[in-house]
């Protein structure tokens, strides 16, 4: 097997540079001409509310072709009586009873989503709170079958961009991948000033914002624009390929604004 | 390697040009994904120039690609990810069956990657008995089928719904439908099972970041977050070329690729994957290995006539517009690349020889050009292409022109340069014409060895008087 010396070394002759390439890494990790990332992610968390509402206005509007369902509601007491609805009112994909997959997360907590939908009779899974010792196969896959059962599924984001309509999440423990994916309905509450403009504040938030174990990228960032969708058979549009096939993001927003 | 059948361009071609469904399937691509695409360009924010700034941007990591590579394999590793690095098709397969045997993996469940194609990848893993199941819904229809991908992005573009319909019903015993929503669904139900029980997912790579040591993928069904999410294990195969320096850079070149592959403003799922799954984290894979692959790249980028192609971010813009891919489609090409990136790239990945009817037989109208979301010059390098062919050369195994035609130029060149030669060369063979010309006035057929050049086409026979004898007995002439 090649070692990855042989191989960079191969390149480097291939570029027909003879080795001191600390220049050229000083010139290429530079960030970009024009990237001014302070400012970028200053103007990004400084926004008035009225300027947050036009980002959600644009929003709703980049995610009506995409099939993004968009509701804007004043509290948590609201947004958890709309997800209470959408229990009601939708029927599982995959398997009866109904259940209800949600994140572990501060706002997703406040919903007291446990205690509304004992009402209908519909549990709700959370991943549990972990001290530190690694988790068991028996913990993983019962953990994945009940999110692979669950009819819905309940996350928040980090960040939601307003120009592409698109949900942005790390993942962090409490907030797993799959509950964003194995379940038909994906649902993601998000507060407005969780709306920032588009990839390049992205970045720019992602590079110079948080601290660990949520700086960054984490190992694995996941950006959302819309429910799962393929149009591989003569090009007819059609949801629900693979992941969710129906897709709400839910705002949470001000009342004094709206 | 894979399977290679470029020397049978002209028979494939041919089949392509009868088939009634591919042609009207062909036409309804390139009419709706072409012009979209044209459309959504004109629509960027920066306008169209935004596709030069791309190819700069693509050009300058090309250009320091060992430094990138070196800080994306330090960064994966930090993460707690393995980085091998292969040499060609042969290394990038044995490396994926010894971590398949490493982790006892049984069933693969995969997402689609044109580089696992162009290194024959499945049939490596079948032969080695591990089960392997394509998962985007175009490439699983074509696993059923027995059949190769002929788009880089919509690989079952040349099957009808009817020819889906009785496929579903033969292989996974539903009754026969030709509604695209419910074979979708019946897709979506089988391979859900897949996923949940499979134990390596298998992905590609469309641009990773080496300041922050992440892969991407990219789709719109979610069967690659499914791939990299739920089995035990994930190995990524990544062509060497396909890497930025800076996170900032993946705005510019995503919203293009977003736009040149399906006229969309961001793809529906676009995931960075780093490492493994973290401590308190309940899913994710134990493992994640990055397959990084030269086989022949290295070369190309040796050839600073061909290094542009390194730029190509495979997003299938150019088989959208190209006047060639809509009448022949990818089958015809004989290799994992299509349409005019395939007429580039394959020659020089498998020979320029062996593949030179992949360039000889594109028409160089420059449509691929103006499609390319990081504005990359392929009508050049279709002609240095033929400009390699005719001079044959050591380094690319090319046999170089034939004898005959080199007589026959050399001859025409000393012709053409001498007046005098020339309009005798010109009065003789408007003589000799008129034996083999039609009643309508065309030439139909030219003797050996000239009848390729009527073989598919009618041409009009020479003037009898030229231009000069005309001009020369003319009033203007004569002053």
């Amino acid at each position: 097997m090649t070692t990855q010396h042989d191989f960079i070394g191969r390149v480097t002759a291939a570029l027909g540079y003879a080795g001191a390439p600390e220049q050229r890494r000083a010139m290429v990790f530079t960030a970009r001409p024009g990237s001014r990332h302070g400012e970028i992610v200053k103007r990004a968390r400084t926004r008035t509310d009225a300027d947050r509402f036009m980002l959600l206005r644009e929003l709703i509007a980049q995610g009506k072709p995409l099939n993004l369902k968009v509701i804007s509601k004043k509290d948590p007491r609201d947004a958890a009586a709309a997800i209470a609805a959408l229990v009601e009112e939708k029927s599982p994909e995959w398997e009866e009873p109904k259940s209800v997959a949600a994140w572990r997360h501060p706002l997703i907590d406040s919903l007291d989503l446990p205690d509304i939908l004992t009402r209908q009779k519909v549990p709700v899974y959370s991943p549990r709170q972990t001290n530190g010792e690694p988790e068991s196969t028996d913990e993983l896959s019962s953990f994945r079958s009940r999110v692979a059962t669950a009819f819905i599924g309940i996350t928040s984001a980090d960040y939601c961009l307003a120009e592409t309509a698109t949900l942005v999440m790390k993942t962090v423990p409490g907030r797993d991948r799959s509950v964003s994916l194995l379940p038909s309905i994906h649902v993601a509450v998000i507060e407005l000033n969780q709306i920032i403009r588009n990839l390049p504040e992205l970045y720019a938030c992602l590079k110079y914002e948080g601290k660990p174990p949520e700086w960054g990228l984490t190992n694995c960032l996941t950006l959302i624009s819309g429910p799962s969708k393929t149009a591989d058979i003569e090009l007819t549009m059609v949801h629900g390929a693979h992941g969710p096939r129906e897709l709400y993001l839910c705002v949470i927003t001000p009342t004094a604004a709206a | 390697m894979s399977h290679i059948t470029t020397e049978h361009y002209k028979s494939e071609a041919r089949k392509a040009i009868k088939d009634r469904g591919l042609q009207s399937a062909l036409a309804s691509v390139q009419d709706r994904l072409g012009k979209g695409t044209a459309k959504a360009y004109r629509e960027l924010p920066e306008g169209p120039g935004l596709r030069r700034t791309a190819h700069d941007m693509r050009m300058q990591a090309v250009e320091n690609l060992d430094i990138l590579l070196e800080t994306l394999a330090d960064n994966i590793g930090k993460n707690g990810g393995r980085v091998i690095f292969a040499d060609d098709a042969q290394a990038a397969v044995t490396a994926c069956i010894d971590i398949a045997r490493k982790h006892e993996v049984k069933q693969v469940v995969k997402g689609k990657s044109m580089v696992t194609e162009e290194i024959g990848l499945n049939p490596a893993l079948q032969a080695a008995s591990i089960e392997v199941t394509e998962t985007d819904l175009g490439e699983y229809i074509i696993q059923l089928a027995g059949e190769s991908p002929s788009h880089i992005i919509a690989p079952a573009i040349h099957k009808t719904r009817e020819q889906v319909g009785r496929l579903f019903a033969k292989k996974l015993g539903i009754p026969y439908t030709d509604d695209p929503p419910t074979l979708t669904r019946t897709a979506r139900k089988a391979l859900r099972q897949k996923f949940l029980t499979a134990d390596m997912g298998i992905s590609g790579c469309n641009l990773a970041c080496a300041e922050t040591g992440h892969i991407t993928t990219v789709s719109n069904e979610g069967n690659i977050r499914m791939a990299t999410t739920l089995p035990r294990v994930h190995v990524a195969f990544m062509g060497m070329e396909r890497v930025t320096a800076c996170l900032e850079d993946h705005d510019i070149l995503f919203r293009l690729l977003s736009r040149g592959a399906a006229a969309q403003h961001l793809a529906g799922y676009i995931s960075y994957i780093g490492g493994p799954r973290q401590a308190g984290q309940m899913d994710g894979p134990e493992a994640f290995y990055l397959i990084i692959i030269d086989n022949g790249r290295s070369k190309i980028l040796a050839d600073t006539e061909f290094r542009e192609i390194l730029c190509c971010i495979r997003c299938a813009a150019c088989l959208n517009v190209c006047p060639v891919y809509g009448k022949i489609g990818g089958h015809a090409y004989g290799f994992a690349y299509s349409g005019p990136v395939g007429a580039v790239v394959t020659p020089l990945l498998v020979g320029i020889e062996r593949a030179k009817d992949l360039f000889l037989g594109e028409t160089l109208c420059g449509a691929c050009k103006d499609a390319c979301p990081v504005d990359i010059d392929l009508p050049r390098m279709l002609l240095a292409l033929r400009a390699r062919l005719a001079q044959g050369g050591a380094d690319r195994t090319t046999g170089g022109s034939n004898a005959a035609e080199k007589v026959f130029y050399t001859a025409w060149s000393a012709a053409i340069r001498n007046r005098r030669a020339f309009a005798g060369l010109m009065r003789t063979a408007s003589m000799v014409q008129r034996p083999i010309t039609g009643a309508d006035g065309m030439i139909h057929r030219l003797p050996f060895p000239f009848d390729g050049w009527t073989r598919s086409r009618d041409l009009k026979p020479l003037t009898s008087k030229s231009f000069m004898e005309r001009w020369n007995k003319s009033s203007i002439g004569k002053q």
